[in-house]
């Protein structure tokens, strides 16, 4: 199966400090990685790179054929709106916008708004009746979920969570994580997730064990 | 000076030619352009030596008027297809080389000429050899390295087809309108005045509706507002901007792609996105092409030539009621410069000027003509100038009747004076400016 | 159909026409523009007289009414279509058209799309979905309009014949024994005219009949088109060399006041300029008390000056102006034109067609979706007169519903 993410020798580092020693991975197309590690292990360094959050200072990292390093300020924005989806574990939704409208948030600054797929988006994830609802209206989990259907309204090939379940309960995590597990499967996007949560990696393809700025575990859950 | 005569001109060159060669061939439009524009300057120095008078310039005026004409006809095309195609904007090729070259060499043959004319002596003939050898060679330079910014152009925003003919256009606009005898923004508003005059007499009697006494007098000031001095002037900015308007409009209804056969929203939402993003950045050649007719517009109605418009010297009639005023008094009537007089008789007035023709004659007439507001004439070399219309009256025609030349007024020279009769010079005054003032057959 | 045929009706509705033939009208305006001061006038007056002109300005009535018949058969066809009925070929009806596959499950689509504000109707193999107010009468009545309106200019450039004539208080109206009762101008403001003006005609078969400023009306077919106001007073005049003295009614045009006009004195060298005395109060042409200022000439020199109010006299150097009587006159031009109904007629559509389109496009505009089954599968179709791009969101959403992809790029 062809690679949505390689990287060789990828690395990051802040003055003298390695945040990411040199990193060869490989994330095929369609498949759902979770990676753990201790806090200050490189996992969120390497979620931003991944995202064209952050720039690496070594190595290359291709996403989809698409060498990030050599992109400009301009061209990782659009890699970002067109090829990305991030769920953060803060969920970043605008506190005075209505669910509906911070879906159609993410669409204007992609391409144009269309409400009736803003609409779709947020029916798929359940939220059908709480499009009017701002955040300050919903619990942890339906904000969550809202988050997911702005992480998906633009198709993207490449779905980065940032320990989206961390503030959320066990009833909350499990819907949230059974709910991606669906929309990966209809649309068929790969998943890179951070999670300390053992029990969270266990929704995976594949868990990396960070720490130190290193991989230093790789285990395999289901086959790809 | 006489170099920043041509600067506006030369400036819109410098703009005109990496636009025009990053839309057509490139190099080879810059060449070409640079070509014309020295066969322009050369062309049109040419007349101005060995023919003279108004002959080189007629011609480049019909030119820009009919380019002008163009444009209107383009932008209504490119509306009515908007208007009745709609849907998927189809893509404008790029001419071939033989038509890119055919208009690249036009444009600079015109806007040499046009530049050259900036320089031309108000009283007639060639434009000295320092001063045209140093504009065939910067029309010619310029053009050569506009090739370099030409290609920091982003292709997206190289304008083709009827966009970029609006762009040139509006530029040779204004090289045509800070010459003079080569404005055509000042007799268009003539033009929209008179048409409006006509149109509203003729609608009034079209459609039977009583005459003025009949109506409201807060009613009838509105209506009055057709009349006004100032209807010309906005009728014709109106038309000046309409095509380039038109363009931009049908740019911006342009209708969407249809995106209905995708099923999936975030592709179809692209796809719109960047047509929309796409029109946006096509309207920017009309935009420009607007603030460059807006300059146009400008001098036109604010030109660099400075007058010679003595104040009116009040004058006053012998018992017999003639005005006699001395060849040689305080002033020499002789002396070829228009001479202004006002006369006032129990709240009557007139102003009127004499001046003697280049053909030797002593002509007296009104300071205004029968169709433009009487706002005065004012003489600039061998022509006299309409304040109102910016119409230039050749002096050989002062004296003589019809158009926008000034009203005559019968005189007879009578040892060393000139001897009007002041009846005579009230009732001319009268009956001619009062119904422009006023509106043709509305006033009755 | 023909291919003669197909090509007349392409033509004959096609929306260039009205604009080529407008162009050409301007073209000719700027040319005449060049050598006349008044080219308007000039341009009309050319026109009437050349039929190729006339014929090619006929294009336009007849381009509009060929384009309203086609959009109306269009218009019905659309509907019948939406109505359920089969048989009609949906190309160039509507905006947007998709092939679906033969499964594609739309019948259950009715009760969301109802949802969404459409008025929803089913059938077997059908379904349509329509809401807001179509702007279809709008256009009707702007191609009517268009249509008299350019009708109308034809038939008044054409067949306009105008005759200036003075009606005057106690006479027949021209060509009738219809007699001229009375002239009244009242100080009546309206909404645009400040006057109202009544001429009162007794009619010769018996009754009586009102003729006013606007509209005019129209007597034995043509209308009065009141131009001026004047007055025709009794005048009786004698000079020194004129010991006779001389009496007739003088048809003087001096409304409003200070407007002068002149009378010659028939046989002799003698001419008056009259004016209306402006006076003070109400208007002296509604009032009755109208004073004439009068210049008398003889010759180009002035012998005698004066005013005298009508009913009155005055007389100083051997010269007596008596004015004893006067008579109330309306310069008016009898018109006969039979584009002017249409005109008005074209003003009024033009006006409603208006007042229909600016509130129906800019609130409830018409959004039309079709879906069908037929033999080679589903087909689906969306048009919307406004707000095209919510509409077009709502038939995707739809398309979507139908026809679910299952991930991956397009």
């Amino acid at each position: 199966m062809a690679a949505i993410i390689e990287t060789s020798g990828l690395t990051r580092s802040y003055g003298d400090i390695c945040a990411l020693k040199p990193l060869d991975l490989c994330v095929p197309e369609g498949e759902w990685l979770t990676v753990m590690g201790h806090s200050g292990s490189g996992k969120s360094t390497l979620l931003n790179l991944l995202g064209g959050l952050d720039r690496p200072t070594g190595g290359s990292i291709q996403v989809r054929g698409t060498d990030l390093a050599s992109l400009s300020e301009d061209g990782l924005a659009r890699f970002r709106r067109d090829c990305v989806g991030i769920i953060f574990q803060q969920h970043h939704l605008i506190p005075y916008l209505t669910a509906l409208e911070n879906v159609m948030m993410s669409q204007y600054f992609h391409s144009v708004p269309d409400e009736a797929e803003a609409r779709h988006a947020l029916e798929r994830v359940g939220l059908g009746h709480r499009l009017k609802n701002r955040p300050g209206e919903l619990s942890g989990g339906e904000q969550q979920r809202v988050c997911i259907a702005r992480a998906i309204i633009n198709s993207p090939r490449l779905l980065l969570g940032d320990e989206p379940t961390g503030n959320l309960d066990h009833k909350s995590t499990t819907m949230v994580m059974e709910l991606l597990r669906e929309l990966r499967d209809e649309d068929r996007f790969s998943i890179v997730m951070v999670t300390h949560n053992q029990e969270v990696a266990a929704w995976g393809d594949r868990t990396i064990h960070m720490d130190d700025g290193c991989l230093v575990r790789e285990e395999r859950i289901k086959a790809c | 000076m006489t170099a920043l005569k041509v600067i506006p001109q030369l400036l819109c060159w410098a703009v005109l030619v990496p636009v025009m060669s990053r839309s057509l061939t490139g190099m080879a439009t810059a060449v070409t352009a640079a070509a014309g524009f020295v066969v322009g300057v050369a062309g049109e120095n040419l007349l101005l030596a060995y023919v003279g008078g108004e002959l080189p310039f007629r011609p480049l005026r019909g030119v820009c008027g009919v380019i002008f004409l163009l444009l209107w006809g383009a932008s209504v095309w490119a509306l009515y297809r908007r208007g009745s195609k709609g849907s998927d904007a189809e893509a404008v090729s790029s001419p071939g080389p033989l038509a890119a070259g055919l208009a690249a060499s036009a444009t600079g043959v015109l806007a040499g000429a046009l530049t050259l004319c900036r320089l031309a002596p108000l009283d007639g003939g060639a434009v000295r050899l320092v001063p045209y050898l140093s504009l065939a060679c910067a029309g010619a330079v310029l053009a050569l390295a506009a090739t370099f910014p030409a290609r920091y152009l982003p292709e997206r925003l190289a304008p083709r087809g009827i966009p970029l003919l609006a762009l040139v256009v509006s530029a040779l606009m204004v090289m045509a309108c800070s010459v003079q005898r080569l404005d055509i923004f000042s007799p268009l508003s003539m033009e929209v005045m008179k048409f409006i005059h006509d149109f509203v007499h003729q609608f009034f009697e079209s459609m039977l509706i009583p005459d003025h006494p009949f109506f409201r007098s807060d009613v009838w000031g509105y209506i009055g507002l057709l009349f006004s001095d100032k209807v010309g002037l906005w009728g014709g900015l109106a038309l000046w901007y309409l095509p380039v308007l038109f363009i931009a409009l049908a740019l911006r209804l342009e209708r969407l792609p249809s995106v209905a056969h995708i099923r999936q929203g975030a592709a179809r939402r692209k796809l719109l996105a960047s047509f929309i993003h796409e029109r946006r950045l096509r309207l920017v050649a009309p935009l420009f092409a607007l603030v460059l007719l807006t300059g146009a517009a400008y001098q036109s109605r604010f030109p660099a030539t400075e007058y010679w418009d003595p104040k009116p010297v009040e004058v006053t009639a012998t018992p017999a009621g003639q005005i006699v005023i001395p060849k040689k008094g305080e002033m020499d009537l002789e002396d070829g410069k228009l001479h202004k007089f006002s006369y006032s008789q129990g709240g009557r007035q007139a102003r009127f000027f004499v001046m003697l023709t280049p053909a030797g004659q002593l002509v007296t007439t009104l300071d205004a003509c029968a169709i433009c507001q009487p706002e005065g004439y004012g003489q600039a070399g061998n022509a006299v100038i309409c304040y109102y219309c910016k119409t230039l009256i050749p002096l050989e025609t002062v004296g003589k009747p019809g158009g926008c030349n000034p009203v005559p007024v019968p005189c007879s020279v009578k040892g060393d004076a000139v001897v009007i009769d002041a009846m005579t010079l009230l009732n001319t005054w009268e009956s001619t400016v009062q119904v422009t003032a006023h509106g043709k057959g509305m006033g009755k | 159909m023909s291919r003669f045929a197909s090509i007349a009706k392409r033509v004959a509705t096609s929306p260039a026409v009205t604009p080529c033939v407008l162009a050409l009208f301007l073209l000719l305006y700027v040319g005449i523009a060049f050598g006349s001061n008044e080219p308007l006038t000039a341009l009309m007056a050319i026109t009437r007289g050349n039929v190729a002109l006339l014929a090619l300005l006929a294009l336009v009535p007849l381009s509009g009414a060929a384009r309203l018949v086609a959009e109306t058969a269009t218009f019905l066809k659309r509907r019948r279509m939406f109505s359920g009925v089969a048989g009609s070929d949906p190309a160039g009806l509507f905006e947007e058209a998709v092939a679906l596959p033969e499964q594609a499950p739309f019948e259950g689509e009715g009760e969301r799309l109802g949802g969404q504000g459409y008025r929803v109707r089913a059938g077997s193999g059908w379904l349509s979905a329509g809401r807001g107010v179509t702007l279809f009468p709008a256009r009707f009545l702007y191609l009517l309009g268009v249509t008299l309106l350019f009708s109308g200019l034809l038939a008044s450039l054409t067949g306009r014949a105008t005759h200036r004539q003075v009606v005057l208080e106690g006479e027949a109206l021209p060509v009738s024994r219809d007699l001229v009762q009375r002239i009244v101008l009242k100080e009546e403001p309206g909404l645009l005219l400040q006057r109202t003006l009544d001429i009162a005609v007794a009619v010769e078969g018996g009754g009586e009949r009102h003729f006013g400023l606007y509209p005019p009306g129209k007597h034995r077919g043509y209308y009065l088109y009141p131009r001026y106001l004047g007055v025709a007073p009794l005048l009786r005049f004698s000079a020194p060399d004129l010991p006779g003295g001389f009496e007739q009614y003088a048809v003087l045009s001096i409304y409003p006041p200070g407007k002068e006009d002149t009378f010659q004195i028939p046989g002799s060298p003698y001419r008056f300029i009259f004016q209306m005395a402006p006076g003070e109060g109400p208007d002296p042409y509604a009032s009755g008390r109208i004073t004439l200022q009068f210049r008398v000439l003889k010759g180009e020199s002035q012998v005698f000056a004066g005013s005298a109010p009508l009913g009155g006299e005055t007389s100083g150097g051997g010269y007596r102006v008596a004015l004893p009587e006067f008579r109330r006159v309306v310069v008016t031009d009898f018109v006969q034109d039979a584009g002017v109904p249409l005109i008005w007629s074209a003003v009024a559509l033009l006006l409603w067609s208006l007042c229909w389109f600016v509130p129906v496009r800019l609130l409830r505009p018409r959004q039309e979706i079709l879906v069908v089954r037929h033999a080679e599968g589903v087909s689906a179709f969306s048009r919307a007169e406004g707000g095209r791009r919510a509409h077009a969101g709502r038939f995707h959403d739809l398309l979507d519903q139908l026809q679910p992809v299952a991930g991956g790029e397009p």
